[in-house]
């Protein structure tokens, strides 16, 4: 027998809003990135649990999943690489303290 | 009691433990003040939600999880803390008001999805139910380089140039420190 | 028994047989403390500063090679399981694939990110 879906769901809720209150919370540019991927990561507990129990004979969420990890590890190479940059040029990556956008 | 030990299957214990420990370190990966300590606990966060893909029998979808998410991410977030100086010993300070006002943000959002959801009332699949048996290797590979409907070619060539353009950018952005560094 | 009894039961003698172990050897142990037992390295010589230094951005640079390459992995896992079935149009779109990728790392050489110095 299998765990109810409404479990993975709630699941997933709770770990999104989780990110949510980190995505507001943190100061720091990488912490603030850390709750991007707590959310990524509730969304695509979604994806997959939807494709496991309303569609097992496709692999349509399966796919999404996949691509969307994909696409996670990409864009956290891009915004690190940013924030260094950021932070060579400010000394600082609170998101408070930069409001300059050229020197 | 029926309840009880109808609730009280294999699968449903092992996806308590793991719910609890995405919840309890995705919780402290949030709040904790030190933020190399919240990479970490991130970390038991990717590895349980890999457990979760694997009770679903997908195991495929577990191993990239494992091998991109907590084998690349999370090294390259230590590698980003490490090279900016002095933020772990840094304890960042937040203000009351704001947390509050973000818990209730996030609290009143939980309770909008959830009431959405119980409202919808899910039935669960029969189908689904009977289907644990895992999808093999084989499917998952006619599924990503087939060319017809509910086939992903296209995405997985699209990914090529996605991902070239990532390395283009980030090596762009580090070499122009590392020239920086030398001088 | 059901699967769920079996699993409670191998689940509980994991977690009994684990804490009794540690549980024993902190009660018998022998214990002894000194300054030298708290460094970070027990090569004799003392460290000096503090542990948390500014890494080299080549570090990054060889992470960021890492990932990409390791996304590349994953993808080509499933080709590589049906690469006979597919015949020779599945190896040219995973050609192509690979030439783009290869692409990007020629100019990452180019560009002296391999170079450790």
């Amino acid at each position: 027998m299998n765990v109810p879906v409404e479990f993975y769901l709630v699941l997933s809720t709770l770990l999104f809003f989780i990110g949510v209150y980190g995505f507001i919370v943190r100061k720091n540019l990488i912490g603030i990135l850390m709750s991007i991927e707590l959310i990524l990561n509730a969304v695509n507990i979604n994806f997959v649990v939807f494709n496991r129990f309303l569609f097992p004979e496709k692999l349509e969420g399966y796919m999404y999943g996949l691509f969307v990890i994909i696409v996670a590890a990409a864009e956290t190479a891009v915004a690190i690489a940013i924030i260094i940059n950021v932070y060579r040029n400010m000394k600082n990556i609170d998101v408070d303290s930069i409001k300059e956008l050229k020197n | 009691m029926e309840f009880l030990t109808a609730y009280l299957t294999a699968n449903n214990i092992i996806f308590f433990i793991l719910a609890a420990i995405i919840l309890v370190f995705g919780f402290l990966s949030v709040t904790t003040t030190k933020i190399l300590r919240a990479a970490t606990y991130l970390f038991f966060v990717l590895f349980a939600i890999a457990g979760l893909y694997l009770l679903l029998t997908y195991e495929f979808i577990a191993a990239v999880q494992l091998s991109v998410y907590a084998g690349g991410i999370v090294v390259l977030l230590v590698f980003a803390i490490l090279l900016v100086k002095n933020l772990g010993e840094e304890t960042e300070k937040v203000s009351c008001q704001k947390k509050l006002v973000s818990a209730i943000a996030a609290i009143s959002g939980v309770v909008i999805s959830l009431v959405t959801l119980f409202g919808f009332g899910f039935q669960n699949n029969e189908s689904a139910d009977e289907l644990t048996a895992n999808v093999n290797m084989e499917t998952i590979g006619h599924t990503l380089m087939g060319v017809e409907k509910y086939q992903y070619l296209l995405p997985f060539e699209a990914a090529s140039v996605f991902l070239l353009a990532c390395i283009i950018g980030s090596v762009v952005v580090a070499t122009n420190l590392k020239k920086e560094d030398k001088k | 028994m059901s699967s769920g009894e079996i699993f409670i039961v191998v689940f509980i003698t994991a977690i009994i047989l684990v804490s009794a172990a540690l549980v024993i050897a902190m009660l018998i142990s022998p214990r002894s403390t000194n300054e030298q037992k708290g460094e970070p390295y027990e090569c004799g010589i003392p460290t000096r500063g503090t542990s948390w230094m500014q890494f080299k951005i080549g570090y990054y640079l060889f992470a960021i090679l890492f990932l990409m390459f390791d996304v590349e992995t994953v993808l080509l896992f499933p080709w590589a399981v049906i690469m006979k079935s597919l015949g020779v149009m599945g190896l040219c779109s995973v050609l192509f694939f690979l030439f783009i990728l290869v692409l990007g790392l020629a100019y990452a050489w180019k560009k002296g990110a391999l170079e450790w110095k």
